[in-house]
């Protein structure tokens, strides 16, 4: 299972399913699929989107799941 | 008139949305069921028992059940689009073709023993239907018809919906 946040990068810019989809040529069932988990994005894929959303690949996809923004900002407050 | 021909051939996309999924489902267990439903009724003349226009309407609607099928806009994109497919909608369409040849080569193989089985542990009086040319080519005809809907159905059944997204 590999972990992704292009549901938060997508509505962050604003964008449709339809607009992503249409960015990285593929159909906008699957980027539904593809946030929802039920998808794994083939390596090309997860670096189109990555590339998309001008992101590192491993800031947009993670074979461990994505610590929620609270759990980053406890973090980062125990670092400092 | 070409704009209308153009508009009605053109690809429209489909959704995976609860309903439509659903309606997908039902449209694909209406249509693997009334072929192969036809065929054995012919074959074993189930249907000269009814009067003429009951055997008429009959066959007519189970002959004709996988109409709302190939009109169903799921089915036209996973079926003819080729080289459209993206790479997840591929994927889904290999599975569902390994799995259709593997069913088709199954119920072929079960066949066969039963055949033989009724054929040679039975009696050698009994014979199976399937030895005739006609019911030969009407198994014939049931495996093009499952090699053309099984993948369908595969795909309807192992795909969960998808809301759209505002829902």
């Amino acid at each position: 299972m590999i972990y992704n946040r292009i549901k938060i990068l997508r509505t962050e810019r604003g964008l449709s399913r339809k607009d992503l989809a249409d960015a990285v040529g593929v159909n906008f069932q699957t980027i539904g699929y593809l946030e929802r988990g039920d998808y794994n994005a083939s390596l090309e894929l997860a670096f189109k989107l990555a590339d998309f959303f001008e992101v590192p690949i491993d800031m947009a996809f993670s074979p461990r799941p994505f610590k929620t923004l609270a759990e980053e900002l406890a973090a980062q407050r125990a670092a400092e | 008139m070409l704009n209308i021909v153009e508009k009605s051939c053109a690809q429209k996309d489909y959704s995976f949305s609860p309903q439509a999924l659903q309606r997908l489902r039902l449209f694909t267990v209406m249509a693997l069921i009334g072929f192969p439903t036809f065929s054995v009724l012919e074959m074993f003349n189930l249907l000269d028992g009814f009067s003429k226009p009951v055997h008429f309407i009959l066959t007519l609607a189970l002959l004709m059940s996988f109409v709302p099928l190939v009109g169903n806009r799921i089915y036209n994109h996973f079926s003819r689009s080729g080289g459209r497919l993206d790479e997840r909608e591929k994927e889904a369409v290999e599975r569902a073709m390994s799995f259709s040849y593997r069913a088709v080569i199954i119920t072929l193989i079960v066949s066969i023993i039963i055949g033989l089985a009724l054929t040679y542990l039975l009696g050698a009086s009994i014979r199976m239907p399937v030895f005739t040319i006609a019911a030969v080519a009407m198994i014939a005809m049931n495996i093009a018809f499952l090699l053309m809907f099984l993948p369908i159905a595969h795909i309807a059944w192992t795909q969960k919906p998808l809301p759209a997204e505002s829902e």
